[in-house]
């Protein structure tokens, strides 16, 4: 079975991501405080990471960086800032152009249909079975 | 390879194609079965990226997917893109393409299905 770790200082977000992911066969690991993920990220094996972006502390850019540089895991940014990503701030094109391009990495805008999300996970891991 | 591990290992390219073009990961899908690719959602450059998505740039980038070597199909299913035998323009449509669309920007994919390469 494969493990996701998903990182987001909403509980709601984090229990509709865990059931959804969960009926889908992934186990999920739910972190809502960004300042712990990094520890719980090297307590387990995980295929994916979710993050997202806005979060009192640490942000989802900075935890991105922060996890690149231990591990290359998959990841997909949920957030309901389409604007995060804008090419006016150079830390986002250093991560586009060193980061993203390699095509692990995703991006979903909440609110998202579970279709939406299931394809982007199955895009990034495959099924939770194989 | 499974052909599993050959559609991850092709979507993981596709995807790489897109950030290349500046295409907002966010506004679009991507589904691939043995090697058949279907895209969906709208295609919309990030925030801040000088020039617009044109005709010559949206072919040139479909071009770079259809030469992925384990990719056997590819099918667009766009928003505000059509293709009319073999050429790219943009749907007239009322498609929110300035980049600045609130949070309610889901994949979409009311589009219609175009087979961009055969079998």
């Amino acid at each position: 079975m494969k493990r996701i770790l998903s990182i987001d200082d909403e509980s709601t977000i984090l229990r509709c991501l865990e059931n959804a992911l969960n009926a889908q066969g992934y186990e999920v690991t739910t972190c809502n405080d960004p300042e712990k993920a990094f520890d719980v990220l090297k307590s387990q094996d995980f295929a994916l990471i979710t993050l997202d972006i806005r979060m009192p502390g640490k942000d989802g850019f900075d935890l991105y960086k922060e996890f690149r540089q231990y591990k290359h895991i998959p990841a997909l940014f949920c957030t309901a800032f389409p604007k995060s990503f804008n090419t006016q701030s150079d830390e986002i094109v250093k991560m586009w152009q060193e980061e993203f391009i390699e095509g692990t990495t995703d991006i979903i805008y909440k609110p998202f249909d579970l279709d939406d999300l299931y394809a982007k996970v199955e895009g990034l891991i495959g099924p939770a079975n194989e | 390879m499974s052909d599993r591990a050959l559609d991850l290992k092709a979507m993981r390219q596709v995807r790489g194609i897109l950030v290349k073009h500046w295409i907002d990961l966010g506004r679009v899908s991507l589904r691939c079965t043995a090697g058949s690719l279907h895209i969906r959602g709208i295609l919309l450059r990030l925030g801040g990226v000088k020039d617009p998505l044109s005709p010559p740039i949206v072919q040139s980038m479909f071009d770079e997917i259809k030469r992925i070597r384990d990719i056997k199909r590819v099918q667009g299913d766009l928003d505000n893109w059509d293709n009319f035998n073999g050429s790219w323009q943009q749907k007239g449509s009322s498609v929110d393409t300035s980049g600045t669309a609130g949070p309610d920007t889901s994949a979409g994919g009311s589009g219609t299905t175009i087979d961009i390469k055969g079998e």
